[in-house]
């Protein structure tokens, strides 16, 4: 697991949220207060570290997490861990604000360009945050030591810079698992467990189709759900290595063995093992309610979506398990395709880089990684994080997180244009309307264009 | 349009003829009722699809989560309010729709009375220059939000003038005021020249020929601009999300949005903050509607 | 506007551009420009302003806020190799045939309103009432309302016309009928009241005149109410070639994201998209041109059509400007 990426791609960006956050129903609501850019300001030039309770720093957050207080979401966690860290800084007061994800990075970019917003900023570490890091404070001597546990951090730092400077930290550890509905497997005389091979999986999916039962929950309204599946079955086709090079565009996406894990992916199709109405489906929130709806009996899901599946699904939820291993895979064994979730980073105009970098220091602790887990569901990303869980499937995760192998596949890192060339034409690569040959080609020319508009920073 | 041409020697008493002459006109259409009762019952089925969708929003606003997870389409059994207070408080609505309220009739305000004048300045001014000039501003009606929000928000924000909902009136009212001048300097166009020249003659100076005869005559124009101006800028999401990012000057659409998130599966809550948004602007509709239906019936003039 | 009109302000036009003489008049002359100097400081330093510094930077590397080395016409190449771009060229035009609906169905309903149904207040309202609600929110609500599984199929199929349900939203062939009926429903309201108010402002005696001779509706409609709101008319075609190049997005944006593959992708969806999600700023601007001179060029074929309409002789009629 110490080798996981951060997700970039639009689609994959929303997944990594919801898994690091463990954000399945919530009521996203605007909460939370004070001035952006302003209220950061009030000590200017005093760089936050002589802040203490007599000149007290106001150090201002914005994300698109910070939920309202539905027992769960990603708010409880991030309220806590606020709370926890005013109070023992009682010099720097934290003003945590919710935007809205859809236009979130609209947002971002005026800022940047306008040098003006908040002390810290949500984002997704690289690579599209190629084109917001100039907006980034390095923060490699705020969060020293602490990096060491916190292997992600690697990966953030070797593609957001050449010389390994850190402009961000991750919040949570995300990933993808499948999840069953155990009610649907026994009445179709399935063995109750995600199969451990592609072949049995198809298999099994094949017998339930003839008990009149949908197979695998599928949507592919907005595209993302066929990137999942893809991800999920490429990165058993390629190395470490490879997956790092994806963001950089030094691993052709329209390589031999991309081609042939979409293809794997489109028999699902064909063979008509998924939801009847899946081009008109989306992932968030309808697929996602259509699993915990008892819809189909398998669902590609997120790390954290368990609590809530196990809630809806009731007694027919079965449990989670690793996505299977197919023939050609690299790896002896299945492993968990994880991935650091969103980040944060400290704004370059924040007139207190100093306070902010102690409160993503503090983020990235045993402390606070512990609250998020226990809160909201978030598993951490520091690995001296000690936590425990006695519901069955986050039990798994947290065994599952310590498999070797634990990398990304090549969908996880694709910056936003690139993405969007595959999901704009999910449906029809799965339909047979479009090539998969000249999709992947095309993405392969939009990660071109994307590396040499946005190259690594050199500092 | 032409009414100086197609009414001849009557322009003269335009605005005087509707309440002296609706009665005929209603006494001769009621001999044709039968056409009425066929057009009023063609008029009511075409309100299904105008009524059916904002049914659909208040039952599903009024629904119980798990509920219209069983079925979207069904009739709630059971009511509940907590969708509303949850959009209403967590949400922030109900902050939220007074800060919409702030910008918006700032903007109405404003594009009101910067596109009567300067329809009113086109009108008095053909000249290349001016001709060239309103047809620049009518262009700019095709720029969208999505071309001048990041260098507007940098100039803004260099002169300190964002998460400010007064601003973002200005903006709007900018932005209005471009369709603005167009249907007012339309309509004042198609007014009978002779009014202006009564006045001219009579020595009224300019803005008493604006106060007292270009803003009443064009009432019902005004009043449809005020009522799409209101509408447009209500609406708006991307230049009020980036011009007032912070929270604490958030309008409604941008708390909405924020209730849309995608991790969000509560769609009965995001119903019920549209239909928090909406009741506040079904009483100004209301209200606007009435000066519209007015200045409609009343003949338009006067 | 009648060329009656235009004649008829020679006069004014004449005194206020007369040269100054006396300082009262020149006291006189910086009253008049009062009353447009608002207007041209509103629009130009929060629309123009801003837009052309985006225009100007089509031709560079743009990097908002940073610095943006010029690329000459590399952007425009970009465009015109990119796929996406050539889907957009493609939805713009067939999303073009929304505008004669937008247009014809409101005036006929305009025209049905005025003055001979009981309650018409009532009817203009309900239209209107969609027009006060923000698209970006509709949107929301018709996604839910057009989904396969959704309200309007589930009619359809209640009432044994299961045939005609379907996929509004993700079929590729449907997807653009889908928009163009969504937004005839959502704009009706607006063309109904816009051209209400220009009937009533029409004199009640050319509807009289034309019943004493006999006239039907069909009559009424072409030789009344058609040369009467001609100059309305064009308005609001206006705002409707407008409405397909910039209006359209938080449509896109709610229900299809631009897809299937690429199929609702319009070109404001496109422009946000680049600039906003995808950081082509350069390419988006560009994109922001290419739109610009294809309104310009459809204006200026609008104009010329009207220019001929106008040259042959027209009973009542008089186009505007």
């Amino acid at each position: 697991m110490r080798h996981a990426a951060f997700r970039t791609s639009r689609v994959a960006r929303r997944a990594a949220t919801a898994a690091t956050v463990g954000v399945l129903v919530v009521g996203l609501a605007a909460c939370g207060g004070g001035s952006s850019g302003g209220g950061g300001s009030s000590n200017g030039g005093g760089g936050g570290g002589g802040a203490d309770a007599a000149h007290p720093v106001t150090i201002t957050i914005e994300d698109w997490l910070y939920t309202p207080a539905t027992a769960g979401s990603a708010g409880v966690g991030l309220k806590a861990v606020d709370d926890a860290f005013m109070k023992a800084n009682p010099g720097i007061k934290i003003v945590h604000q919710l935007q809205p994800y859809d236009n979130y990075f609209a947002l971002l970019q005026s800022q940047i360009a306008a040098r003006k917003g908040p002390d810290i900023v949500g984002n997704f570490g690289r690579p599209s945050a190629f084109q917001y890091v100039k907006g980034f404070a390095p923060i490699t001597d705020a969060i020293g030591d602490e990096r060491a546990k916190v292997p992600l951090t690697s990966l953030m730092s070797a593609n957001l810079s050449d010389k390994g400077t850190l402009y961000g930290v991750p919040s949570g550890v995300g990933g993808y698992i499948m999840y069953y509905n155990k009610g649907l497997l026994k009445k179709a005389g399935v063995t109750p467990e995600i199969p451990k091979t592609w072949d049995a999986f198809i298999a099994a999916m094949e017998k339930i189709k003839g008990a009149g039962i949908v197979p695998l929950v599928t949507g592919t309204k907005d595209g993302s759900y066929v990137e999942w599946l893809w991800e999920n079955v490429a990165a058993q086709l390629m190395t470490e290595q490879q997956a790092a090079d994806v963001p950089l565009g030094k691993y052709p996406l329209n390589g031999a063995d991309m081609v042939k894990a979409m293809e794997m992916v489109k028999t699902l199709f064909d063979k008509g093992l998924v939801s009847p109405d899946y081009q008109d489906v989306a992932i968030f929130p309808e697929l996602v309610n259509s699993f915990g709806a008892g819809k189909g009996a398998f669902f590609l899901g997120l790390l954290g979506q368990e609590t809530a599946f196990g809630k809806s699904l009731g007694a027919n939820f079965g449990g989670n398990g690793l996505f299977p291993r197919i023939s050609g895979s690299q790896y002896p064994a299945q492993f968990l395709d994880s991935t650091p979730g969103t980040g944060y980073s400290v704004a370059k105009w924040s007139k207190n880089q100093n306070a902010a970098g102690k409160y993503l220091k503090y983020f990235v602790s045993v402390d606070a990684q512990k609250l998020l887990f226990d809160k909201s569901t978030s598993y951490p990303v520091n690995t001296d994080t000690k936590v425990t869980s006695t519901f069955p499937s986050t039990e798994n995760i947290l065994k599952w997180l310590k498999l070797p192998n634990g990398h990304n596949g090549p969908d996880a890192n694709l910056p936003t244009p690139v993405s969007a060339v595959l999901s704009q034409n999910a449906t029809a690569m799965m339909t047979g309307k479009t090539s998969i040959k000249s999709v992947l080609d095309q993405a392969q020319s939009a990660m071109q264009a994307y590396v040499k508009q946005y190259p690594v920073p050199t500092s | 349009m032409s009414i100086t041409q197609a009414t001849g020697e009557r322009t003269d008493d335009v605005g005087a003829h509707d309440s002296r002459r609706r009665p005929a006109q209603r006494a001769k259409y009621s001999r044709r009722s039968v056409t009425s009762v066929g057009l009023t019952t063609l008029f009511v089925l075409i309100t299904i699809p105008y009524l059916y969708p904002f049914l659909f929003l208040v039952a599903t606003a009024l629904k119980r989560p798990l509920d219209f997870q069983q079925s979207a389409t069904a009739i709630p059994r059971v009511l509940t309010w907590s969708n509303l207070s949850d959009a209403w408080t967590n949400g922030g609505l109900n902050i939220a729709v007074l800060h919409s309220f702030i910008a918006v009739v700032t903007s109405a305000i404003v594009t009101g009375v910067v596109a009567s004048l300067g329809a009113f300045w086109f009108l008095r001014h053909h000249g290349k220059i001016a001709t060239t000039l309103r047809l620049v501003l009518i262009g700019t009606l095709a720029l969208p939000a999505p071309v001048f929000i990041i260098p507007l928000f940098v100039m803004l924000s260099d002169a300190g003038l964002t998460d400010n909902l007064f601003v973002l009136g200005l903006v709007y009212g900018g932005a209005n005021a471009r369709f603005g001048v167009y249907l007012l300097y339309e309509f004042y166009s198609s007014m009978p020249s002779e009014i202006l020249e009564a006045a001219k003659i009579d020595g009224a100076s300019l803005w008493k020929q604006f106060t007292r005869i270009m803003m009443p005559i064009s009432r019902p124009a005004l009043a449809t601009l005020l009522a799409l101006s209101f509408v447009w800028a209500w609406g708006d999401l991307l230049t009020a999300l980036v011009l007032t990012s912070d929270p604490t000057v958030r309008t409604a659409t941008v708390a909405i949005s924020a209730l849309v998130g995608q991790y969000n599966t509560g769609t009965t809550v995001q119903a019920a903050g549209v239909v928090i948004a909406l009741l506040p602007m079904v009483a100004v509709f209301l209200v606007a509607q009435r000066f519209l239906t007015r200045g409609i019936t009343s003949g338009a003039v006067k | 506007m009648s060329a009656a009109v235009r004649a008829d302000s020679g006069p004014i036009v004449a005194a206020a551009s007369r040269p100054a003489a006396a300082p009262g008049r020149l006291l006189a002359k910086a009253a008049d420009l009062l009353f447009v100097l608002p207007l041209l400081a509103l629009i130009g330093v929060f629309i123009l302003l801003p837009s052309l510094l985006a225009l100007g930077y089509s031709f560079t590397n743009w990097d908002p806020g940073y610095s943006s080395p010029w690329v000459g016409l590399a952007n425009y190449q970009t465009l015109f190799a990119d796929p996406t771009f050539h889907k957009v060229v493609v939805n713009e035009a067939v999303l073009l045939i929304g505008i004669p609906v937008w247009l014809i169905v409101p005036l006929i309903i305009a025209t049905l309103l005025h003055g001979e149904v009981r309650g018409a207040g009532v009817f203009r309202s309900i239209y209107f009432f969609p027009a006060v609600l923000s698209p970006a929110i509709l949107g929301i609500l018709f996604s839910q309302l057009l989904k396969g599984d959704g309200a309007i199929n589930q009619l359809l199929r209640h009432i044994g016309l299961g045939v005609f349900a379907g996929n509004w939203l993700s079929n590729p062939s449907l997807v653009k009928f889908t928009i163009i009926a969504v937004v005839a429903w959502a704009s009706m309201g607006t063309g109904v009241v816009i051209f209400s108010s220009a009937l009533s402002a029409l004199p009640v005696e050319l509807f009289e005149v034309a019943e004493i001779d006999g006239a039907g509706w069909w009559q009424r409609f072409r030789y009344v109410v058609i040369p009467g709101l001609l100059s309305t008319v064009r308005l609001y075609v206006v705002l409707l070639v407008i409405t397909v190049f910039i209006g359209l997005f938080p449509w896109i944006f709610t229900l299809t994201q631009g897809g299937p593959s690429g199929t609702s992708t319009t070109v404001d969806y496109d422009i946000y998209q680049r600039a906003l999600s995808f950081g082509q700023f350069g390419a988006a601007a560009a994109e922001s041109v290419l739109m610009l001179l294809t309104i310009a060029v459809i204006f200026a074929l609008g104009t010329l059509v009207v220019r001929a309409s106008r040259s042959r002789p027209h009973r009542t009629e008089g186009p505007a400007s």
